[in-house]
């Protein structure tokens, strides 16, 4: 997907998570942190230059919706695009420590995903620090990452 | 997980879901596919047709044959739940427009998914 759109997608659903309790509405505001932290690093990537800002958009690892000369879409194999989770697909590479700081904080709320929201594991105030802190990482890194180019500000 | 506590998270989402605007079209989608997946873990684990240790996490993600047998008892639910799934790649991993009225259309989604998963026994 196009860089414009991960930097819209990742401002607006910040804002949102703003508007939600993250306990009373842990799941919601546990899946906009983390979809906002996703859009974020595929930001990052592309900007970097490590994956492509492809007008395609991705499934599982190496299947894109593909947009098809009639208009409508349909799945395609294709190379590297946009990550779904941290490590799906790995990236390849020689890797910038900034990337790296995002993929650590990004692995910091991930790996709570399937305990609490598809499990029976009841989130604690710690747990929502441990996020908010890791989510405060992601946007800061934001930052320094569109600082100096066409997308800052 | 055990079938209340799939309702009390779906119910728990669909609470969140208020607190929502226009705007937010990603995650009126996702809350869609959260909750109705929830829905349906709750329809079959209350039909037998799947045990407290064998949660769906997505359609598009379950072996043939486990679609093909949830599909035999729940297949309205588990279609209404495909379609919302097909939302996520153009619109909250995409950037099609008028991606309100995609969320529009899950939510309607989920609120079939919702009532078949209430009359189950």
């Amino acid at each position: 997907m196009k860089v414009v759109s991960h930097i819209d997608k990742a401002r607006r659903i910040a804002a949102l998570r703003e508007r939600l309790d993250p306990l009373g509405d842990f799941e919601l505001w546990f899946w906009s942190t983390l979809t906002a932290g996703m859009n974020v690093f595929n930001a990052a990537l592309h900007i970097i230059g490590l994956t492509r800002d492809d007008p395609v958009f991705s499934t599982i690892p190496g299947v894109h919706v593909v947009r098809q000369p009639d208009g409508s879409y349909a799945r395609e194999l294709r190379g590297p695009g946009d990550v779904s989770h941290v490590g799906w697909p790995e990236i390849e590479g020689d890797i910038p420590p900034l990337i790296r700081q995002l993929e650590d904080a990004l692995y910091s709320i991930e790996h709570h995903r399937d305990p609490c929201i598809r499990g029976d594991r009841v989130p604690t105030q710690a747990l929502v620090d441990e996020c908010e802190e890791a989510f405060a990482r992601i946007m800061a890194v934001f930052e320094r990452v569109l600082a100096g180019t066409q997308y800052e500000g | 997980m055990k079938a209340e506590n799939h309702r009390h998270k779906a119910e728990n989402i669909e609470n969140s879901l208020k607190l929502l605007r226009e705007v937010d079209w990603e995650m009126k989608i996702e809350a869609a596919m959260l909750a109705g997946t929830h829905w349906a873990n709750y329809a079959l684990h209350r039909s037998g047709l799947s045990s407290d240790s064998e949660d769906i996490v997505h359609n598009s993600m379950l072996v043939v044959n486990m679609l093909r047998k949830y599909s035999l008892a729940e297949g309205d639910l588990l279609a209404a739940l495909t379609e919302i799934e097909e939302l996520r790649p153009l619109y909250v991993r995409g950037d099609l427009p008028d991606g309100s009225h995609a969320a529009e259309r899950a939510l309607t989604l989920l609120h079939s998914i919702r009532a078949r998963a209430c009359r189950s026994r």
